[in-house]
């Protein structure tokens, strides 16, 4: 890998002042279900109504329990389900009804990761037809041909270009996890989801593949959504974090905000449940215990979604929803009560 | 956690080894383990996948295939060896004597099945109750682990409960019949942080109610650090470095371990340094390195000219004169202790 062009710098900057790279409001999606005693019709409130912006160059982490809705989130950031209200701008465009041909050309610029690295690739392709695929389905020939191209992102994610004719079954998890990246890749996007791209890899190899991606942020100028359950992992990787919790952000700041002076009580409690390698023997001190579990997104609490959980909640967290406001932390936090440090 | 030490620990194993075989040759999935868990305490197994961690549980509840396997060594549950028992044998004492939790309770609890007759069913192999007495006993074991309204619960079915209340209705089948081992195989490892907490903290409550030895399989150190007493890390289907959590954790001596404490992405400390991943993959255990498994990957294997690492396979040794730490490293004790204390310093950070 070489270093950023020095000259690349000033033009870097240019466009960061073009402001952000994605800016999605009011965002919400309601899947239809049949359910209760009647098998009335009713809506799951996958998520409903997000806003926040991704800035060019910038990693954001989207984290949350199985359930809040962030990898619904991501799949409609790339389009891949349709929003069932709100709006997302990429690049200047607005992208939340894109159909056909000018929904195929977004995806040159706007990729995903997918979690799982044994189901996301076809095991009847090889390497090079995987990470190729995106070029011809663009009808886009490289300079140098398409071999070439992929030899060349093989190289850049760190794997043999000379496999090119292998098949998935040959390559290990962490290794069919860059064969993504490196399809993900193919077309220069200036953007990536990332879903929860290291949860099914081994500890080692989740390090490996966090460098890669960190390495080809730095170097590619991308941006990124980031969305894993793990805190670590996204403390690690992203600039800015956003918080879920059944279908709603209710805090988002930067690192130091949300980790070392989180102001919601979720993010607070989220934080405290994470085992902590270098504590041995203070096994429950200062730790806050969630009773239950998530409520169901069909019938979300009313007020503030978390209060069946939260031990701050108060009769107004029941009849009033906060609205995302600053906080004395400087991060954005919806809780009629947040932290104060 | 609260411990009444009987002398002889619960579970013994010696030498334990566990060979597949296949049509590409013969996988060593366990190749030489020993360990022993007391009454009352739990021992944590960390390794990757294709460490062989899962072989060995499997293995001692007799749920491995028989007739591709070669098991050979000692365990001893209770005073059984269940290497050397007749299968007969070994059934019998699953589920009284030992008992499982699994990493995935969608693919481990039966979907056509009440949870209720699914307890029932443990509950009765051995214990000779009609089936409204055992219903009686799944209700109170349903209650015991946090299922609320257990009453209603009990006639539902798997898909009718959330992960978090899946793994608590799989621990209560597990211990339905008092089981003095209980194995966890990965049990939070599929559900989100503040769920494995409540679960955690239920596996110490009733570890400390029955008096249970529990073996904790595991790849996050977090979890090890917050359940464990003793600690076997294991790599290439053996294990490579043995103590209490204080030992392996805070001074460990294995590079293996080493890498394992660097790759952990941390929650305090500096995030903008990259990671310090293990370069490489895990090795196949159908071919595992010569001399110690570890040496393609490890950054301080002294391979060229007498350098031993590729060479002669390390024995588990003792560290520091401390008895119940070993480690099977061929680096000497002075550079072992040096490194280790630089990876805790960077931990710590």
């Amino acid at each position: 890998m070489t270093q950023t062009d020095a000259a690349a710098i000033p033009e870097q900057r240019a466009a960061d002042a073009r402001g952000p790279i994605m800016k999605v409001s009011k965002l919400t999606k309601h899947f239809p279900v049949r359910a209760g005693l009647l098998a009335t019709k009713q809506n799951v409130r996958a998520v409903d109504g997000l806003e926040f912006e991704v800035g060019r160059g910038e990693a954001l982490g989207l984290v949350g329990e199985s359930g809040c809705g962030k990898t619904t989130t991501g799949r409609m950031l790339v389009r891949l389900l349709k929003p069932t209200a709100g709006e997302i701008v990429f690049d200047g465009k607005d992208i939340t009804h894109l159909k056909g041909g000018s929904l195929r050309s977004l995806r040159q610029e706007l990729q995903i990761i997918f979690q799982d690295p044994y189901s996301s690739l076809n095991p009847r392709h090889t390497v090079g037809a995987i990470v190729g695929m995106p070029l011809k389905v663009n009808k886009i020939n490289p300079p140098g041909g398409v071999k070439k191209r992929v030899q060349e992102l093989l190289e850049l994610v760190g794997l043999n270009p000379e496999h090119y004719n292998r098949f998935p079954h040959e390559f290990s998890g962490g290794q069919r996890q860059r064969i993504g990246i490196a399809r993900a890749l193919a077309l220069n996007p200036k953007m990536i989801i990332a879903d929860e791209p290291v949860s099914a890899l081994d500890v080692s190899i989740q390090a490996q593949v966090i460098n890669l991606l960190r390495e080809l942020q730095r170097e590619l100028d991308l941006s990124f959504v980031f969305i894993a359950h793990d805190l670590s992992v996204v403390r690690h990787f992203c600039d800015r974090i956003a918080v879920m919790y059944l279908g709603k952000i209710v805090e988002v700041g930067d690192r130091v905000q949300i980790y070392e002076k989180p102001s919601h009580p979720y993010t607070k409690a989220l934080l405290s449940a994470v085992p902590d390698v270098s504590k041995i023997g203070d096994k429950a001190t200062g730790r806050i215990r969630l009773e239950g579990d998530v409520p169901t997104p069909i019938n979300p609490p009313s007020g503030c979604r978390f209060r069946t959980r939260c031990w701050k909640a108060t009769e107004k967290c029941a009849t009033e929803e906060p609205p995302l406001v600053t906080t004395s932390t400087g991060a954005t936090a919806a809780c009629h009560y947040p932290e104060t440090y | 956690m609260s411990t009444v030490t009987t002398g002889t620990p619960y579970l013994e194993v010696e030498d334990l080894k566990v060979h597949f075989k296949t049509e590409d040759g013969i996988v060593k999935a366990v190749d030489g383990v020993s360990f022993s868990v007391e009454r009352g305490k739990t021992l944590g197994i960390v390794g990757e996948s294709g460490s062989g961690k899962s072989v060995t549980s499997l293995t001692l509840l007799g749920l491995h295939n028989m007739r591709a396997t070669t098991v050979t060594g000692r365990a001893s549950v209770g005073g059984t060896d269940v290497v050397a028992a007749p299968h007969s044998t070994v059934q019998k004492m699953r589920g009284k004597d030992m008992a499982m939790i699994f990493q995935d309770p969608l693919t481990a609890l039966h979907p056509y099945y009440s949870i209720g007759r699914q307890i029932v069913e443990a509950y009765r192999i051995h214990h000779k109750v009609s089936k409204e007495v055992a219903l009686k006993r799944a209700v109170e074991m349903l209650d015991r682990v946090g299922i609320p309204e257990p009453q209603r619960r009990v006639k539902q079915y798997p898909h009718e409960f959330s992960g978090g209340m899946r793994q608590r209705a799989m621990i209560a089948m597990a211990l339905v019949n008092d089981p003095d081992l209980i194995i966890a195989d990965e049990p939070t490892t599929a559900l989100d942080v503040t769920v494995q907490a409540q679960i955690l903290d239920l596996l110490g409550d009733l570890q400390k109610e029955f008096n249970s030895a529990i073996i904790m399989i595991t790849h996050d150190l977090g979890v090890i650090t917050q359940i464990a007493d003793d600690v076997l890390v294991m790599y290439g289907g053996r294990a490579v470095e043995k103590g209490t959590v204080e030992q392996v954790l805070r001074k460990p001596h294995h590079p293996y371990t080493w890498g394992l404490l660097n790759s952990v992405p941390s929650l305090h400390g500096d995030a903008s340094e990259d990671l310090k991943p293990i370069p490489g993959n895990p090795p196949s255990l159908l071919n595992v390195p010569s001399g110690c498994a570890f040496h393609p990957r490890c950054a301080h294997a002294m391979l060229g000219g007498d350098g031993p690492c590729a060479k002669i396979r390390p024995e588990l040794e003792v560290v520091q004169g401390l008895k119940n730490h070993t480690v099977a490293c061929h680096l000497s004790e002075a550079v072992r202790a040096t490194i280790s204390d630089e990876v805790i310093e960077k931990v710590d950070a």
